[in-house]
């Protein structure tokens, strides 16, 4: 029988030869999981999509005129540019890396990065009020959003592991006060859009695209600040004192939305100890305020002041632009809070009139004040 | 809101916490552009791969980490972003290479050794009787060659490749390749009719 057979049609029958179906299948999801563990890192030297480099030759002659100018602090006629305008490749391609890379130190250079994630921000949230915000540009800017935070952080981590933790911890602070603010920013605009009464085709697209965008940005941020708190904890284990202290300032700290009358703050995930902890001088637990903290909790504290003032300035910077579009309500209670984050800021030692101060904010009279414009 | 305070958490949560921010969100496209094509290249290949291994190695199970391997090192040059331009030859480049490299830990001098080991390729149950004795005839012819040759024969007839992409993967010339293939021809002719 097989005998009369060619060797061919023999070797032939070996292809029946596979792996069992169970076993193929087992394998196509451990390696599912295999890749995604492995995951295809968007942060790549060059800036990736082509959509916006391809006229690079413009970037050719800018680079020319950069090196036959020089640098330092001037201002580029690309610096204002948005994605779709002609000038945006060379921005991105040459006036960026070109300022990154003559950086001296990884402080400066982390600081950079977390200001690019900044523009990119900042791009979308005018191509939002613009309405120009389409899917195109918004998976460009998400994408080099993402790529600056992860070169931020991955710059920050280096400055640490070089023995500098306060400075490292400082650019993670930085960064996170960053993306707040704009996350902050983007989320109003896109808010405000949804209210507009003439909803046409492009503005729905654009708070589609604007939403999706805010979903990356808080992913970020959400790993920004487990990075930053990693951090904290890392330098508080030893003090063993300061744990005890603040698990009992953790359980007094009360929910900022509850103190809020603007939807702005239910956007921030930072709760300034200076503005919520005196509230609890009516409390049962006064001693955990008015007792000196240790220099950790201080530390720690004066660190979100910091920040909550770093996002009150930037919210101010661009109180103006909100305003152009018609936030104004919004516009006067985030100046409101911004001017009491920052005399919050330097109560770290002087508790007694951080308390007097932000127990005006807390009275329910100020705060209606502060509603009553959005009212409608 | 993130918890502030959770307890002490020691150095490597951190770290791990930190290597986690280095994935990225689920929206990179990228990502999903690479995974769905290396699916699609396991799915075309990944019985293929598997042949080329469990008539090489032994036991089946060893064939089957082999192939496992094989497509985890794939999608480590994609993610790395490597060129490659025919992916089939790179899949098996890599699949050689790899069973070379578990014939070196065996220590094993040359790779005539499976032939007193015997090809195990394990339970059969899709296949009808008369499929499954010819496959055994088959195997059995095949064990008599040498490894060069069995390749070669079982590229040729079964995979169906031309003797140039043979000549390509094996790294002989394509005329040495057919050469070799009638040889191999021949003597498995005289067996049969032995």
């Amino acid at each position: 029988m097989p005998k009369n057979m060619q060797p061919e049609s023999i070797l032939r029958s070996l292809k029946a030869l596979t792996l069992s179906e169970q076993r193929r299948h087992v394998m196509r999801a451990e390696l599912i999981s295999y890749a995604d563990l492995h995951a295809v890192a968007s942060a790549r030297p060059a800036v990736r999509s082509t959509f916006y480099t391809m006229r690079l030759w413009y970037g050719v002659t800018a680079f020319v005129l950069i090196i036959l100018v020089g640098t330092g602090s001037a201002a580029y006629a690309s610096d204002d540019t948005l994605p779709g305008d002609v000038l945006y490749p060379v921005k991105v391609a040459v006036v960026e890396p070109v300022h990154g890379a003559l950086l001296a130190t990884t402080e400066e250079k982390a600081q950079w990065h977390a200001s690019l994630a900044e523009r990119r921000l900042e791009e979308a949230t005018k191509l939002a009020i613009a309405d120009k915000l389409d899917e195109k540009k918004q998976i460009f800017l998400a994408d080099q959003f993402a790529l600056q935070v992860d070169t931020s952080s991955a710059l920050a981590d280096t400055v640490h592991f070089s023995g500098n933790e306060d400075t490292s911890l400082a650019l993670h602070s930085d960064l996170e006060a960053r993306i707040t603010a704009h996350g902050t920013i983007l989320s109003l605009v896109t808010e405000h859009l949804t209210t507009v009464a003439s909803t046409s085709a492009s503005t729905a697209d654009t708070i589609v695209q604007a939403r999706t965008l805010l979903m990356a940005v808080r992913d970020r941020e959400h790993a920004v600040v487990e990075a930053r708190l990693a951090l904290e904890r890392d330098a508080d284990r030893s003090d063993v004192a300061a744990t005890a202290t603040i698990a009992i300032a953790a359980k007094a700290e009360p929910k900022p939305e509850a103190q809020d009358g603007v939807a702005l703050m239910k956007m921030s995930t930072i709760a300034p100890v200076a503005e919520t902890a005196p509230a609890e001088v009516k409390d049962e637990q006064p001693v955990v305020v008015v007792a000196p903290p240790s220099p950790k909790i201080a530390a720690r504290q004066a660190q979100e002041a910091v920040r909550a003032s770093e996002v009150a300035s930037i919210l101010l910077d661009h109180a103006a632009l909100l305003k152009s579009i018609g936030i104004v309500a919004t516009t006067t209670a985030t100046t409101t809070r911004a001017i009491h984050i920052q005399e919050g800021f330097n109560a770290t030692t002087t508790i007694q009139s951080q308390s007097t101060t932000t127990e005006e904010a807390a009275s329910p009279k100020f705060w209606s004040r502060l509603v009553a414009p959005l009212k409608k | 809101m993130p918890e502030h305070f959770s307890g002490t958490i020691g150095l490597d949560e951190g770290q791990a916490v930190r290597k986690k921010r280095a994935v990225p969100s689920s929206l990179s496209m990228d990502h999903e552009q690479t995974k769905a094509h290396f699916l699609e290249i396991y799915d075309r290949y990944a019985d293929d791969i598997f042949r080329f291994c469990v008539l090489k190695v032994s036991p089946r199970e060893r064939a089957e980490d082999i192939t496992q391997d094989v497509f985890m090192r794939y999608w480590q040059s994609l993610r790395e972003g490597t060129q490659i331009k025919n992916d089939r030859a790179f899949l098996y480049t890599l699949a050689r290479n790899l069973i070379i490299d578990w014939y070196r830990k065996k220590k094993e001098s040359s790779l005539d050794v499976l032939q007193e080991e015997g090809i195990d390729f394990g339970s059969l149950d899709h296949e009808d009787v008369l499929r499954g004795a010819e496959m055994r005839e088959a195997l059995e012819i095949v064990q008599t060659l040498d490894a060069p040759s069995r390749e070669a024969i079982l590229l040729r007839y079964v995979e169906g490749w031309s003797p140039q992409e043979i000549a390509a993967l094996s790294g002989e010339s394509p005329n040495a390749v057919s050469v070799r293939i009638n040889r191999a021809i021949k003597k498995i002719q005289e067996r049969i009719h032995a």
